[in-house]
């Protein structure tokens, strides 16, 4: 990391009102930097503050909460003047990504416009080109026939499909920090492992810069925090080094098992496997709108709201 | 048969769905007719003498004719079913009361009643999503418990004793109301084409018609819609918090949209669908409670006519008033529903 780190958090605090009048003391002295195209882990307990820190970031803090400290995201102070400074960045430079995606995209709202309302309002461009560059995005995070899909809602979608639209929806404004907190802690053990894969892949081809939130030290060493990890407990923040993470040497891991001839071929990737897809949705065929608006009057409708 | 059930199914969902719930609705309304007539038969009192003069009804004569006109000296059954034979050319029957059948009186009260109800319904809605919308944002905060207060009025305040002070204010003390009635004494109603006054005027370009009709329409539809905006009120802040605290709301926070999208899109949407469906019953209600308003306004709409023909135990024209309104309310419920479906996607109708 060269010179200042992209997002600096410096000694924040965080007081939140509690129910019989006094205040609780929910993070102190918090210190975390990140670089650019750097990843960074922030890990704890439940409780410990990291959401907390990372929504103070964004200026998302709940009504109440009272702050101390600094936040710089480059050159920019984001904490203070009511919140205004991270509202400048929030979604354009600063994306964030939710723990729990069956409940972060909204259910009644199209992926399409979901993907798109945010690129509109910050990137002052008009709907097809938003919509051009949010298809190009799904189908990056490997969204199936992302185009169809930008017409169905989130109930259509299995929970690992819906945290790549998450994802995808996230990261279509171009941010330069993506803030993913357990972005993989609602999901299926098998569908965990691909999310990493895919936030690791985007880091490299985007130049992202991650903060990953967790609570598994296992996540972390899989998507190769070996920059820096920042712990916390109790509300404070300890910097730590994983020069190697521990679970990479675990002898049962395959990617350090020396590859020799008797060992088995690796596993297949899971674009190149044979699988056939599962269509669980009818596929419309591409048909005038009118015909379209016949179709599923209902569906119509609501496209033009 | 099977290429029935194709045809069926190769229907919109929209179509079928309305489709069936009409047909539900016939047999709904086939009930209603059952149980009006029924309740007409077992209610005490004797439409003889309820119609008839103290003279007339000592009159054997008078009695038998009155009888035979109305078809009262039938067996029960017989005149049920000469009633729903009538039914089904169109023929409600004749009031008594009135001596018009009952199909041209209630063309005659029910736009009128239907029209206040409507601009009731639409001020109780804008009025109601605002304010409960202000009272989630501002919660606990002062504009919450300004909000809190009128809409507590706004729920327990009696409507007839708030009709009767509104009117003498507005009227005979500030002078800015006009008077009771739809239009102003003598006014020429608008050509008839679908007794809504305001309509009408405004379909025939008639915009000095349109404006006193519209004038008449304000304080009543207002005094008949505060019930309904304390009740909408108070669920649009409900619903408002709920939606206000889900994990979507926060996302499209940290999306980076305006406040106002955010409040607008994301949390007012799941909100209306639970206003639509209060707003539904709300509306039933409304068309059902008019009378009181419609008496100190002078309103000639449904709820005073069928307030007469039950006190004098009009029998047909009562009948005719709730199969009339009923069909209204499941119409109405209809309507919800599918409203409901084009709020939110996971609904299926059908």
């Amino acid at each position: 990391m060269a010179g200042a780190p992209l997002l600096s958090i410096e000694n924040l605090s965080i007081s939140l009102p509690t129910a019989d009048g006094g205040r609780a003391l929910a993070v102190r002295g918090v210190d975390i930097a990140i670089g650019e195209g750097e990843i960074v882990g922030l890990a704890g307990e439940s409780g410990s503050g990291k959401t907390l820190s990372a929504l103070a970031a964004l200026g998302l803090l709940p009504s109440g909460a009272t702050t101390g400290g600094r936040v710089v995201f480059d050159g920019r102070e984001l904490m203070g003047e009511g919140g205004r400074g991270a509202a400048a960045v929030r979604g354009r430079d600063l994306a964030m990504v939710f723990q729990d995606p069956m409940t972060a995209l909204h259910p009644m709202l199209s992926v399409g416009r979901q993907m798109t309302e945010h690129l509109v309002q910050h990137r002052r461009i008009g709907r097809a080109e938003a919509d051009r560059i949010a298809i190009a995005m799904l189908d990056r995070v490997r969204i199936p026939n992302p185009k169809e899909a930008m017409a169905r809602f989130p109930h259509q979608f299995s929970g690992g499909m819906r945290q790549r639209i998450a994802i995808a929806s996230a990261l279509a404004a171009g941010p330069r920090l993506l803030i993913a907190d357990e972005p993989t802690t609602a999901l299926d053990v098998t569908v965990q492992a691909g999310i990493l894969r895919l936030i690791e892949n985007l880091r490299r081809e985007l130049k992202l810069s991650v903060l990953l939130i967790t609570h598994d030290l296992g996540v972390m060493s899989a998507l190769g925090c070996r920059g820096r990890a920042t712990l916390t407990r109790a509300g404070c923040s300890t910097r730590c080094r994983m020069a190697a993470p521990p679970i990479t040497r675990c002898r049962h891991c395959p990617a350090r098992r020396p590859r020799s001839a008797a060992s088995p071929p690796a596993a297949p990737s899971i674009r190149a496997a044979a699988l056939p897809r599962i269509s669980a949705a009818p596929t419309f065929p591409n048909c005038l709108p009118w015909a379209r608006a016949m179709r599923s009057p209902a569906r119509w409708i609501r496209s033009r709201w | 048969m099977s290429f029935l059930r194709s045809a069926w199914y190769a229907l919109p969902n929209l179509v079928r769905f309305v489709i069936r719930r009409l047909f539900v609705g016939l047999l709904l309304c086939l009930g209603i007719t059952l149980v009006s007539f029924a309740l007409t038969q077992v209610v005490p009192g004797d439409p003889v003498s309820a119609n008839l003069g103290d003279r007339a009804a000592s009159d054997p004569e008078i009695v038998a004719a009155f009888r035979a006109r109305y078809g009262l000296d039938k067996p029960v059954p017989q005149q049920y079913l000469l009633y729903l034979e009538r039914l089904v050319h169109g023929d409600l029957g004749e009031s008594q009361q009135t001596k018009r059948p009952v199909t041209t009186d209630l063309a005659q009260y029910l736009p009128a009643t239907i029209e206040l109800a409507t601009a009731a319904m639409i001020l109780a809605l804008v009025l109601g999503i605002t304010l409960g919308v202000v009272a989630a944002i501002g919660r606990d905060r002062w504009p919450d418990q300004v909000i809190r207060v009128i809409s507590l009025a706004g729920v327990s305040i009696p409507t007839f004793w708030l009709a009767l002070v509104t009117f003498y204010i507005f009227f005979f003390k500030l002078g800015i109301a006009p008077g009771v009635g739809r239009l102003n004494p003598g006014g020429k109603a608008p050509p008839s084409i679908t007794n809504m006054f305001t309509i009408d005027a405004l379909l025939s370009g008639q915009w000095t018609t349109l404006g006193i009709a519209a004038s008449h329409l304000v304080l009543p539809a207002t005094v008949l819609a505060i019930y309904t905006v304390g009740s909408i009120t108070r669920f649009t802040r409900a619903a408002m918090l709920e939606s206000l605290s889900q994990d979507y709301v926060r996302a499209a926070r940290a999306k980076g949209l305006p406040e106002r999208t955010v409040i607008l899109r994301h949390a007012l949407r799941p909100a209306l669908a639970a206003i639509v469906t209060v707003a539904g019953m709300a509306f039933g209600r409304m068309l059902s409670g008019t009378v009181l308003v419609e008496s100190v306004f002078s309103w000639p709409g449904i709820g005073q006519y069928a307030y007469k023909s039950a006190l004098a135990l009009d029998l047909r024209a009562i009948m005719g008033v709730s199969l009339v309104v009923a069909a209204i309310y499941i119409l109405v419920n209809m309507a919800v529903d599918i409203i409901y479906a084009l709020i939110d996607p996971r609904i299926r109708l059908g």
